[in-house]
């Protein structure tokens, strides 16, 4: 089977333990427990009769206090990045890591989860911006790992991109 | 010269001195005959000899040196009987042979049981070194890690006992028969190996690196914390895998409550933002509302016209880079600018022709009326208000009124308010006048720059034209439509 590496990036809090969590386990934890450090989870998508195994690095969150290791970043087949709709900075970080995940690792897929969908009366982050970024060629998926809205949808829709460029 | 000591008492110190040292003498022919013998001869255990016996069949130690040359030669730690070990200092004098016995039995004794205690303490320091080992493995266990040797064929061997922390972990490890891959098994340390192998290359002794932590989950659904580290030490790679249990812990409850509190933080001043938003839009709605039942006095605006001098104003303020709450306040304030007109009578302010210079003079106090009502605010906002009203009919080369101000005399919000206020009467329609285009009005403003207007802010202007433009166009609708009827 094929196996890929997926790595989890975005600011602390924004959701990216529970997206994995609510796609591999279908659990959903209230409670904000922020990461330290790598967690790694894995889970087979089947696209056209065909099975992949996404090996996915669940990273802690980048913020003032911590920086994603570039080391962490080896060998991805592609980045999961996750903003916070409720939180405008987010999405600010998750262009940044983007940027750098290009110039560590090259330009490998990626996909950008704005999640927390469930508030999304609370949302801060501007929706033209969002467009913006969607002209500019970026694959933008709005998501809620606590209804599980997009969630599927959103690891299915890497694997195929993936699958594609196999 | 008198002898001080006669000869049989040096002989008689010579003979307590020989006989009382642990040394003797003999002295002999070439045929083994014994001349002369002295010293302790009984204490070296050997034969009572007399004079003239023959002493080569039992003085074994002899063998082989007889004839003596006249080299002095000395045969060291020879064992002459089973307890006895002597030096034996042989020479030939006159027509003499002499062998010189000292007693090194001790020495040997010494030796020998130095010799021992060496051997013991080595034994000792062996038994301790187990210790250590043992220590070292209680060490292990304490910090509950693992540690690993790099193999060159890629595989790594425990270097101690795998400690029972690892058991669900890693199982493996507790099979010695078989080489170890946790590469294999941990995706991670794969990841980490090629960090370690470039430090292993490297070989700098002691040098390290490590991992930063991550997670593992065993069978039971629980989660682990490790994190490896990698050293150079002795041309050994060595790979240390330890668990964190505590100390992951304490990492993550401090990263926790350092977060928590940045959110917190963020949802208060998020909060403080959308309040005060809320205020300050419902200042802004007073404000164009109580300026549009004014305006209506004049040539029957309702609003459109001052609600876009908000708007033309935040966009060349944004342009020119104004902290946002002052691009906020030239917003609500530029509509202010006429509010002084409230002060003029009806007659004059509503005169379909055109006005006597005394009509004139009189509807050129309207600045100053604003003004007094604008006056003493602390609000930034009315104080802005008030700048406005008082000098946007000011001209840049001082022609203006009511102070005749020039150049950057007169403020930077009423030259912008006098450049948008001009092209928005001129690009629409008036009861005295028909509408322009943004072409035809540009035209003729650009014959006041430098004279009627700011030209560094004309030529701003002129850049923005397409937003302005856009801003002319989208909003045109009236703000009090009851108004209108």
């Amino acid at each position: 089977m094929i196996k890929m590496k997926v790595c989890m990036l975005g600011a602390f809090a924004v959701g990216k333990t529970s997206l994995v969590q609510q796609y591999v386990n279908s659990i959903f934890n209230e409670k904000y427990q922020t990461t330290l450090g790598v967690k790694i989870d894995k889970k087979t998508v089947n696209i056209d009769n065909r099975s992949i195994e996404l090996i996915l690095w669940d990273l802690a969150g980048e913020d003032e206090f911590m920086e994603v290791r570039s080391s962490y970043l080896r060998g991805s087949a592609a980045v999961i990045l996750v903003a916070d709709g409720t939180r405008a900075e987010t999405l600010d970080i998750a262009i940044k890591l983007k940027n750098k995940v290009y110039s560590e690792v090259g330009e490998i897929p990626f996909i950008l989860l704005v999640n927390k969908m469930d508030l999304i009366e609370n949302w801060s982050i501007d929706q033209l911006t969002l467009k913006q970024l969607e002209k500019e060629g970026w694959n933008i998926l709005q998501t809620s790992a606590k209804d599980s809205d997009n969630v599927e949808a959103a690891y299915q829709t890497l694997a195929s991109q993936l699958m594609t460029e196999l | 010269m008198d002898k001080l000591y006669p000869d049989n008492v040096i002989n008689k110190i010579l003979q307590i001195t020989l006989e009382t040292q642990t040394f003797a003498y003999i002295a002999f022919n070439d045929e083994g005959i014994l001349i002369n013998q002295g010293g302790n001869i009984a204490a070296l255990g050997l034969p009572a000899w007399s004079v003239q016996d023959n002493i080569l069949d039992e003085a074994l130690f002899l063998s082989g040196f007889i004839p003596m040359s006249s080299e002095y030669e000395i045969i060291p730690s020879l064992h002459i009987t089973e307890t006895k070990v002597v030096d034996v200092h042989l020479f030939h004098d006159s027509n003499l042979n002499w062998a010189i016995l000292v007693d090194k039995t001790d020495d040997i004794e010494w030796q020998s049981r130095a010799r021992q205690k060496s051997n013991e303490l080595r034994l000792l320091q062996h038994e301790l070194d187990l210790h250590k080992e043992k220590d070292n493995f209680e060490f292990f266990e304490a910090l509950q890690m693992m540690a690993l040797c790099f193999m060159d064929n890629g595989s790594f061997e425990l270097l101690e006992p795998a400690s029972e922390c690892f058991s669900q972990l890693y199982p493996e490890a507790f099979d010695c028969s078989t080489p170890l891959y946790p590469q294999h098994k941990f995706p991670f340390i794969e990841n980490f190996l090629t960090d370690a192998l470039q430090l292993w290359d490297i070989g700098i002794n002691n040098q390290r690196i490590y991992s930063g932590p991550w997670i593992e989950q065993l069978a039971d659904g629980t989660e682990t914390a490790l994190e490896a580290r990698a050293i150079n030490w002795n041309s050994k790679k060595l790979l240390f895998i330890e668990i964190k249990d505590v100390s992951y812990q304490q990492d993550r409850d401090f990263l926790q409550r350092g977060r928590e509190g940045v959110l917190l933080k963020n949802i208060l001043q998020e909060e403080v933002r959308k309040r005060t938003e809320e205020i300050r839009a419902r200042e802004e709605e007073i404000a164009l509302r109580l300026i549009c039942a004014a305006d209506t006095r004049d040539d029957g605006e309702t609003g459109s016209h001052i609600r876009r001098l908000g708007l033309y104003s935040e966009l060349i303020a944004k342009h020119l880079n104004w902290r946002q709450d002052k691009i906020d306040e030239i917003r609500i304030a530029a509509p202010m600018h006429d509010i002084g007109k409230i002060g003029i009578p009806d007659s004059i302010l509503k005169k379909p022709g055109k006005l006597t210079s005394e009509e004139f003079e009189i509807m050129k106090t309207h600045p100053q009326i604003g003004a007094k009502i604008l006056s003493n605010s602390k609000s930034g906002l009315v104080q802005m208000a008030r700048e406005i009203s008082l000098h946007h009919h000011e001209k840049w080369d001082g022609s203006g009124y009511p102070n005749g101000l020039s150049g950057k005399k007169i403020p930077q919000s009423a030259r912008i308010v006098s450049i948008v206020d001009v092209f928005d009467a001129l690009i629409h329609k008036r009861v005295y006048k028909d509408q322009m285009s943004v072409e035809k009005a540009i035209e003729i403003m650009t014959e006041g720059r430098g004279t009627h207007f700011d030209p560094g802010l004309f030529d701003l202007f002129i850049e923005l034209k397409n937003e302005i433009s856009d801003i002319a166009s989208n909003f045109d609708d009236p703000l009090c439509p009851e108004l209108d009827n």
